[in-house]
């Protein structure tokens, strides 16, 4: 028997999906050691996003399992997940944005402390985490724009925070740095380097030398299906790697 | 930041201050059609909660306001229930309906949900119809002979009575109005309008929207349910035409005018409609022309209803 220590935080086992005629997820098996940094890289298309939807329930697979701290969580609907620790942000920006950037946070923190329909929740606490959340990411002098008004870099900062005020157990982001300033990537490097020290980190990411510098392991995709995987290094000299992906 | 403010209490509470003086004031015809205005400004209060707020269009709320409608109607007349008692069999009546229909209807959205709402209320409709020897159908029935004054001691409440029609109808529409208030300012109402906006994105905050939506739902109808009990308690009536589809159209009428998703558009849409129609109604037989015309409207001038327009442009601070 397996101790409680071994068993990884995620685990996914011959993961599947297909969409009409198009095998996006070829029998993936994934695993996730607790509070570490995973990227997973590949050309566009590889499945990378499909892969994330079906872990965060979005989608559901069309054949395979997913485990959660040891727990089969393949049939539980996307707000389970959310709720177990298993948060997600999109690829494509998403956000509330009609409302303020700060009840854009506020949802996210009412919904950790809150239960039920929310009749007895802690206004204070919830106003307080929210500030912190977004002081986190320094958005607290635009709190009370529309949050659809923000700069696209700073939408992704907000769409950040609102997961980090989620306080995962596992953080999926998919592309987080895509179409950012260089100061924005390095905000954003900052705060997931701090974070994996209590938190797992599922990284989907192109830009190559943030992945060098944020992954403990790479997971590398193509055509659905996981082509490499081990430590930066050693993927970085992976020929077929090389060939597929970096180009070289 | 997301409280209900003292600005806006007071304002809402001046409203209904205001709707309380007017008795006094109002000639007898603006009387009797303000207790009309306000019986029907609570129904769509109640149904702006789901269109406006959740952003859900139902047309299935004539079967709701009918619930409240016929459970009044029915137990007073075959049962000899007393108002207060029949009203209690409505808001429960009314409640357990909203939250059959809603858990059945929200398993599709968008149109689908508005057409399966829709075929489930002209399935209700259809039933009072068949049912016509209890329900007198088309008809309908009248209760007022059954409405026994209620006796609180030093004084009487009787329901022939024009003043207590009027506030009774002042009643039900403040409750309406000031829950709705208070559900657009609370931590549930961020909620609805993040569904509203957004649902993926709720959904992946891990908030189970399915469930939200069903409470939005049973509140909406809830209202709808009291409102229709009301109906039946001020103007003694009751028929299968209020079960008909114009009655679940026209709450979504007037909160599009009002302004969906403000807590005083559903009052002045239903204000101005019930006016328009009154005036037009005297001099053509085709009211529904104007009715279509309104809607045209106002889709065209005010996609966001009187009062949404008057909040986007003067008053911010307006829920
Ligand atoms: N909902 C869908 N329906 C049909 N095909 C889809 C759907 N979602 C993704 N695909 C297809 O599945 C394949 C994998 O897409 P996916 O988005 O997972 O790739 P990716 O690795 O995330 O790519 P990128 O780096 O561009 O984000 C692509 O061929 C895509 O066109
Ligand atoms: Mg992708």
């Amino acid at each position: 028997m397996a101790s409680v220590e071994d068993v990884p935080l995620l685990e996914t086992q011959g993961l599947s999906k297909r969409f009409a005629g198009l095998e996006a997820v070829k029998s993936v098996d994934l695993r996730l050691e607790k509070e570490t940094v995973r990227a997973i890289i590949g050309p566009n298309g590889a499945g990378k996003t499909t892969l994330v939807n079906l872990i965060s329930g979005r989608l559901k697979p069309t054949s395979g399992k997913i485990y959660y701290r040891g727990v089969d969580i393949t049939n539980l609907p996307a707000h389970k997940r959310a709720s177990m620790g298993i948060v997600y942000t999109f690829q494509i920006v998403s956000l509330f944005p009609s409302l303020t950037v700060f009840e854009n946070v506020v949802l996210a923190v009412q919904r950790r402390l809150g239960r039920g329909i929310l009749l007895r929740l802690d206004r204070d606490s919830v106003y307080r985490q929210s500030e912190k959340a977004l002081e986190l990411v320094g958005l607290e002098d635009e709190a009370e724009l529309e949050a659809g008004a923000l700069p696209y870099g700073h939408q992704r900062l907000l769409d950040i925070a609102m997961a980090l005020a989620l306080q995962p157990v596992l953080l999926i982001l998919d592309e987080p740095t895509q179409g950012l300033s260089a100061g924005e990537i390095e905000k954003i490097t900052d705060l997931v380097k701090k974070l994996s020290k209590n938190t797992t980190i599922l990284l989907i990411e192109h830009n190559i030398s943030v992945v060098m510098e944020l992954a403990h392991k790479i997971t590398v995709m193509a055509d659905g299906s996981i082509l490499a995987e081990g430590p930066p290094s050693e993927v970085e000299k992976d020929v077929r790697v090389q060939s597929i992906y970096l180009g070289v | 930041m997301r409280e209900i403010g003292s600005l806006p209490a007071i304002f809402h509470l001046s409203i209904i201050a205001a709707l309380f003086v007017a008795q006094f004031i109002l000639p007898p015809f603006h009387h009797s059609m303000l207790t009309r205005i306000m019986v029907l400004a609570a129904y769509a209060s109640g149904y702006n909660i789901l269109l406006g707020y959740t952003g859900l269009m139902s047309l299935g709320h004539a079967m709701l306001f009918s619930t409240g409608l016929y459970s009044v109607g029915l137990t007073i007349l075959y049962l000899g229930f007393e108002p207060l008692a029949a009203f209690t069999v409505a808001l429960i009546s009314s409640l357990v309906i909203s939250l059959l229909l809603g858990a059945i209807t929200l398993r599709t959205s968008g149109v689908f949900f508005l057409i399966v709402t829709m075929i489930f209320s002209q399935v209700f409709y259809l039933t009072t119809l068949y049912f016509n020897n209890i329900t007198y159908g088309d008809q309908g029935f009248v209760i007022s002979q059954y409405l026994h004054p209620i006796n609180m001691g030093f004084f009487q409440i009787d329901f022939a009575d024009r003043t207590v029609k009027y506030n009774l109808s002042l009643l039900v529409f403040s409750v309406a109005f000031l829950l709705s208030l208070y559900v657009s300012r609370s931590p549930l109402g961020l909620v609805l309008a993040a569904i509203k906006e957004n649902p993926d994105r709720a959904e992946m905050l891990g908030y189970n929207t399915y469930r939200y939506k069903l409470i939005a739902f049973a509140l909406s109808g809830t209202i709808a349910g009291m409102s229709g009990a009301v109906y039946a308690l001020v103007f003694s009536y009751i028929g299968s035409s209020l079960a008909f589809i114009h009655n679940s159209i026209n709450p979504l009428l007037w909160t599009l005018l009002g302004g969906a998703g403000t807590t005083t558009g559903p009052l002045v849409g239903t204000m101005l409609m019930v006016y328009v129609i009154d005036v037009t109604s005297s001099f053509t037989e085709s009211y529904l022309v104007v009715v279509g015309i309104a809607l045209i409207l106002i889709i065209l001038g005010f996609p966001k209803g009187i009062v949404g327009s008057i909040r986007k442009r003067w008053l911010t601070w307006l829920p």
